[in-house]
């Protein structure tokens, strides 16, 4: 017992209690870090709307919205396989805690999938930013403005996904090797708010990006 | 054994309480989908983003637990939302009432 | 019995060694010890500290003749943003929270390292790095736009190398980040028993106050960074007006951060004089909780007050009245601090040691520099001096006049712990006095320029400006004396100077009751907080 007390301990930490609980504040500090980086990218995204609202509307409306939906809901997908993955791993359940951190992943890769079709849609039509858009029409200018912050914004948004996807990778690794269980549940937690924050993103960049101007 | 069987209870009752709320989450994208459609004078903005802010809400107290951490993860969850508020309101209040005359 | 128990306790010392004890190159750069990983900050800020200096002499020296003979308008500007990019995000922000700050929050809460020891390597490593990038691109030909980088210039006009620069300030924000999250975590978490929120130093205080500005507005300016860059590479209008953009939202988002980053460059300093003032009149500090609560004041209404650097930039005139009035409230808990030093001092025991010169000059200096504050901050004066060189003498009295002043003092008040060993104090309190009188000769000239009219970022300027430039010139070369002399007296002291003994200043506090250096955990059994952290003897 005394054992698996001490087992992953780091030196700066009296117990494992105490060193659960500072990650996870740790990482609360990190999301309020991110809600302002992802805030500049609203405030953005809000004053040109703002401003021009009927370029923003007709580029809103070349994105697809079934697509957008699907993606929304396969990040839900991940976030309620996530939620399970810890409370699995709580109760001692490592296989279960495994199989649904397997889930997670093949929600995300999904969600991926789907904003890269997206893309690609993007490009085909040449709606991407910079010296191959072409659009006709009196908005032509707001409606690239529209694609910089979509493609900014999104790309942000997966990047933190893809880190996401890497670390529930490791969670994977260490669940197997039984490096994380029911009394060591604490790395898993963190990736877990992680996880939740992305997904949180995402539950506000499609309502912003996708359904604002209206269909 | 008994311990076992108690947790696998409890593990059993918290997945049937996120599987809830991820149709409960689900339902909700489906409705600002929706929303998107109708005019409403402005209103359908409201309700898109209001939709949104409930979603956010739920994640944040149910699947990130923020109902049952410590007091300290309160405080900078909330210290994260705002300082969102300031930097939205400050800057918005120079747009809004930019074309203000007198 | 104490002094046999002493004896053993030394025997203990030099067997165990300390944190210098062992001196490989890998031992460094692989080190996770926030005292080393202090220590790693500091030679790298004194780097681009020397570099950004060498920026501001030759511009001095350029402004001694009204024509601007030594450089080019374009050299000029580069040279400018170079000493602005430097010196604000390369050696203020990172000066007390991350050399000091690193060193002492563990030993100041009685805990064997900081919460995130690999993430504070990392951000050491983000540091370096950013800093390299932005040297690179000095390197290739430098940047014009000056350190705010405002649209449309910047992303569209300046044929510099914006990007780089940009880059490199974008990953140096990292190590803010990680920095502050790692201190509040660690001041959160990692605290001795016995260590109440009120039997916080006050030191730590100001540095929570710092981590909560550097954690919440530094990802502002990283991602205005980015949509910059962007901006100048595809061409496509966020910021430019020209393109349908709004400069506007370039400096409300850029002001967001760099307001409040100009409380990082203070705080701190408030917080290490708070410690000075009450280390040297063997006092507490007088109203601690007025004192504490002025920090976190000053880090919140910090973030309300961005809209004064663009009175004249065209926002609305409701905005520009309402930020006004903010501005005008953040001068209450910067005021409540000097009467509480200036109290803190009435009837003390006070001894006016190295440290102590810095100190008494950083409240006089700070007051200066807060209170010409106040005149930027009222709309109509504003208009008169906005970019003018009053604007740079006043944030120089903060930045210069406050900040370097503190570390200053920080830094020779805890140089005995940090390397064991007392410095030359004639040499010290010498330094101390040349910078005061270097520092204001250099600045103050600044304010009657400024108020004359010279406005700042010209590399030549009319005939009757001279005079004062040429003071200011001759000002900086004293300052100059005042710098390069501790930078030779504290390596000579590293290896010659007396034994410092755990506490050479008979002051309060755990870093205090430990070796000096100290052992590489710190502490052989973690202390307990039983009392106020100032309790000093009654003043008889
Ligand atoms: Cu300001």
């Amino acid at each position: 017992m005394a054992q698996t007390q001490t087992a992953g301990l780091q030196e700066q930490f009296e117990d494992l209690t105490q060193q659960r609980e500072t990650s996870n504040l740790g990482m609360w500090i990190f999301i309020s870090t991110e809600c302002l980086f992802f805030g500049g990218l609203f405030l953005a995204f809000t004053v040109l709307r703002h401003a021009y609202p009927v370029g923003f509307a007709t580029a809103a409306r070349h994105l697809d919205l079934l697509s957008g939906i699907a993606g929304t809901v396969a990040l839900l997908a991940s976030t309620l396989a996530m939620s399970i993955g810890l409370a699995a791993l709580r109760n001692s359940d490592r296989f279960l805690s495994f199989l649904a951190c397997f889930g997670t992943l093949a929600c995300g890769l999904i969600f991926l999938g789907l904003e890269g079709s997206e893309y690609f849609r993007a490009w085909h039509e040449h709606l991407v930013p910079g010296g191959s858009f072409q659009f006709i029409g009196p908005e032509a200018g707001h409606v690239q403005m529209f694609f910089l912050l979509y493609f900014v914004m999104t790309g942000f948004h997966a990047l933190h996904l893809t880190i996401g996807l890497g670390v529930i990778v490791c969670m994977m690794l260490l669940i197997m090797i039984n490096r994380l269980h029911a009394e060591r549940y604490g790395p898993l937690q963190v990736a877990a708010l992680y996880w939740h924050f992305v997904g949180i993103i995402w539950t506000l960049l499609f309502p912003t990006l996708y359904l604002l101007g209206g269909r | 054994m008994n311990r076992k069987l108690k947790g696998t209870k409890a593990l059993q009752s918290s997945v049937r309480k996120f599987c809830i709320l991820f149709s409960v989450l689900t339902g909700l994208v489906l409705v600002s989908a929706g929303l998107s459609f109708v005019r409403l004078g402005g209103f359908e903005v409201l309700g898109i983003m209001l939709v949104a802010f409930v979603s956010v809400g739920i994640i944040v107290f149910y699947f990130m637990e923020l109902g049952s951490l410590t007091q300290v993860s309160w405080l900078w969850a909330g210290a994260g939302l705002l300082w969102f508020g300031i930097l939205f309101v400050l800057a918005m209040t120079d747009y809004l009432t930019r074309s203000w005359v007198w | 019995m104490i002094n046999g128990l002493e004896v053993i306790e030394v025997e203990n010392i030099t067997r165990r060694g300390s944190y210098l004890t062992d001196t490989g190159l890998g031992s460094w750069l692989f080190t996770t010890d926030h005292k080393r990983i202090g220590l790693l900050y500091l030679f790298t800020i004194i780097f681009f500290f020397s570099i950004a200096a060498v920026a501001a002499a030759a511009m001095r020296l350029n402004l001694l003749t009204p024509r601007g003979d030594l450089v080019q308008a374009e050299t000029y500007n580069k040279l400018f943003t170079l000493h602005g990019v430097l010196m604000v995000w390369f050696f203020l922000i990172p000066s007390i929270p991350s050399v000091l700050g690193n060193f002492l929050v563990p030993l100041m809460i009685g805990a064997r390292d900081l919460a995130f020891p690999k993430l504070n390597l990392l951000s050491w490593y983000l540091f370096v790095i950013g800093g390299l990038v932005a040297l690179y691109a000095l390197l290739v030909g430098g940047v014009d736009t000056g350190w705010t980088f405002y649209t449309p210039y910047s992303s569209t006009y300046s044929n510099t190398h914006v990007v780089i620069m940009a880059l490199g300030i974008f990953i140096s924000g990292f190590s803010s980040i990680l920095t502050g999250l790692n201190f509040i975590a660690t001041i959160h978490k990692m605290r001795a028993p016995g260590i109440t929120w009120f039997r916080l130093r006050l030191f730590l205080w100001s540095l929570y106050a710092t981590s909560v500005i550097l954690v919440l507005a530094t990802p502002v300016l990283a991602i205005l960074l980015c949509l910059l860059a962007v901006e100048r590479v595809f061409g496509v209008g966020v910021f430019n007006p020209a393109l349908g953009g709004d400069p506007l939202l370039f400096q409300h988002l850029f002001w967001f951060y760099s307001h409040p980053a100009v409380y990082i460059m203070v705080l701190p300093g408030m917080g290490v004089v708070s410690e000075l003032v009450s280390a040297f009149s063997r006092k507490r500090v007088f109203g601690y909780k007025f004192v504490a609560f002025a920090s976190m004041a000053i880090a919140l209404l910090g973030f309300l007050v961005w809209g004064h650097h663009m009175f004249v930039a065209g926002q609305s005139v409701y905005s520009a009245a309402t930020f006004s009035i903010l501005s005008y409230l953040v001068a209450v808990p910067s005021a409540i601090k000097v009467f509480n030093w200036t109290t803190t001092l009435y009837r003390g025991s006070i001894r006016l040691d190295t440290p102590m010169l810095y100190a008494v000059g950083f409240i006089g200096l700070f007051a200066a520099g807060g209170m010409t504050g106040l005149f930027l901050a009222a709309l109509g004066i504003d208009v008169h001096v906005h970019d003018t060189y009053f604007v740079i003498a006043h944030f120089h009295y903060i930045m210069v006049g406050g900040m370097v002043t503190a570390f200053m003092g920080g830094l020779h008040f805890w140089w005995p712990k940090i390397t064991g060993r007392l410095y030359p104090e004639f040499f010290g309190k010498l330094a101390a006095i040349i910078m005061f009188i270097g520092f204001n000769l250099t600045f103050f000239p600044q304010f009657l320029l400024g108020y004359l009219g010279m406005p700042r970022r010209y590399h030549a300027y009319p005939d009757q400006f001279q005079v004062y430039n040429v003071l200011s010139t001759a000002g900086a070369s004293i300052l100059g004396v005042g710098y390069l002399m501790p930078l030779i007296y504290l390596i000579w002291s590293v290896k010659y100077g007396k034994k410092a003994g755990p506490n050479p200043w008979d002051a309060k506090g755990f870093e205090w009751e430990t070796d000096s250096p100290p052992p590489t955990h710190n502490f052989e059994v973690i202390p307990v907080q039983i009392e106020d952290p100032y309790n000093y003897p009654p003043i008889s």
